[in-house]
């Protein structure tokens, strides 16, 4: 009994396209913001502004309360986290979402608000930083990837299909790479 | 039938991707955490004392974290606030990523000590490699270049590339923005060495296998 290669074929590819359609489409959304990391950062949206507050107390006396109160007169009463004095006339305060720095010495701020930005984060989560078992699933996702490669070579027949067109594409996909190594490896 | 899968399916997603509430990473690694019964327990002040003494040894040190890395959250330092000492802690393969959200946090990491040693082998390595960069390349990309190389040397931000060069307090330095060029910090590890009466210098850091964040209420 002759196998039914082509229609297998087909199906894998077909059934394959569609289990990893959404992984292929957040590997490569992912792929493009982490390849242009120099340019941006497509983890966190990160805001920096100055601010200036009149600080009266001495070093001595600023707690935690005081911090807070501080940290009112810029509008982030309510995000107090911790804080802590690098070297003598610094203020570091961790906020929800951020922190502030404080010269103690001219009452000078800085605020760095860092907010993760949608989409993107978790899309760079799950393709940057696999864990043990999400690195499984992105060895069974390359390797279908290699499938869906090869046995889309051979959906077609005809003028269009590998022995026509499909090669010519095919060699330039091949020899793009190569050249490139070539040039630049 | 399908239609309604497919909506659940789009609206699942979008909950999923718009989540900005997402748990710690110490949330989903604690549960892992294998209880060690010789575990040892550093302060961040002795870190730099004590740390060659358990090169390859799981330890355990507390800290609030003052730094994580934006771009791969693959590091975070952790202080201790008084006396401003930072220990690198790099994310095991078991930790995904250190979130930013972590700042401000006190954490308590258990994880292997890691040495890195730089001796004057190394540094002639890492020149030549420098010189090699700004030599192949067009005058405007020479900086950059040097630039580069400062930050898969003493950044260690590259940890698969072939040479992991990692400064530890350099390289938080280099993380929290303060940048110097590679050749300059050789010349400075070159006279670091000098003055340590040493053939070289070692670097501490912890690779993290868990950690969990200490609730502000038991910080003490």
């Amino acid at each position: 009994m002759k196998i039914k290669w082509r229609k297998w074929n087909r199906a894998i590819h077909r059934d394959l396209g569609y289990l990893f359609v959404a992984m292929t489409i957040i590997y490569s959304l992912s792929g493009i913001a982490i390849n242009h990391l120099n340019d941006w950062n497509p983890n966190y949206v990160i805001t920096i502004y100055n601010v200036h507050v009149d600080l009266s107390h001495e070093k001595s006396s600023i707690d935690k309360n005081e911090v807070k109160n501080i940290l009112g007169r810029i509008g982030e009463e309510d995000n107090y986290k911790k804080h802590y004095f690098p070297g003598n006339n610094q203020l570091k305060v961790f906020i929800d979402g951020g922190n502030v720095i404080f010269d103690l010495d001219t009452g000078d701020g800085v605020v760095e608000k860092i907010k993760r930005r949608p989409l993107f984060h978790a899309m760079n989560f799950l393709h940057y930083n696999p864990g043990k078992w999400w690195a499984i699933f992105s060895d069974i996702f390359a390797g279908a990837l290699i499938v869906l490669a090869i046995s889309g070579l051979f959906i077609i027949r005809g003028k269009n299909g590998i022995k026509g067109r499909g090669a010519i594409l095919t060699i330039i996909g091949i020899i793009l790479p190569i050249l490139y190594l070539i040039f630049f490896y | 039938m399908i239609r309604k899968i497919l909506f659940l399916f789009v609206i699942a997603a979008l909950f999923v991707s718009c989540n900005n509430t997402q748990n710690t990473s110490a949330d989903k690694e604690n549960t892992d955490q294998e209880v060690n019964a010789e575990l040892v327990t550093l302060a961040i002040v002795d870190f730099d004392n004590q740390a060659g003494n358990y090169v390859g040894k799981e330890v355990q040190i507390s800290g609030l974290v003052n730094h994580t890395c934006k771009h791969g959250g693959k590091r975070m330092f952790i202080i201790d606030e008084e006396t401003e000492q930072t220990v690198k802690i790099e994310a095991g393969e078991n930790i995904p990523s250190f979130d930013a959200e972590l700042e401000g946090s006190i954490v308590s990491v258990t994880g292997i000590i890691n040495e890195l040693i730089i001796d004057e082998a190394y540094l002639i390595e890492w020149e030549a490699e420098i010189k090699e960069e700004m030599l192949n390349a067009p005058e405007e990309e020479a900086e950059l270049a040097e630039g580069e190389e400062e930050g898969e040397h003493a950044e260690g931000e590259h940890a698969e590339g072939e040479h992991e060069h990692a400064g530890g307090g350099m390289g938080e330095a280099a993380d929290m923005g303060e940048h110097i060029s590679g050749l300059e910090k050789i010349e400075n590890f070159r006279k670091e060495i000098k003055e340590s009466g040493k053939d070289h210098l070692s670097f501490y850091s912890i690779e993290c296998i868990s950690f969990e964040v200490i609730p502000e209420a038991t910080e003490n």
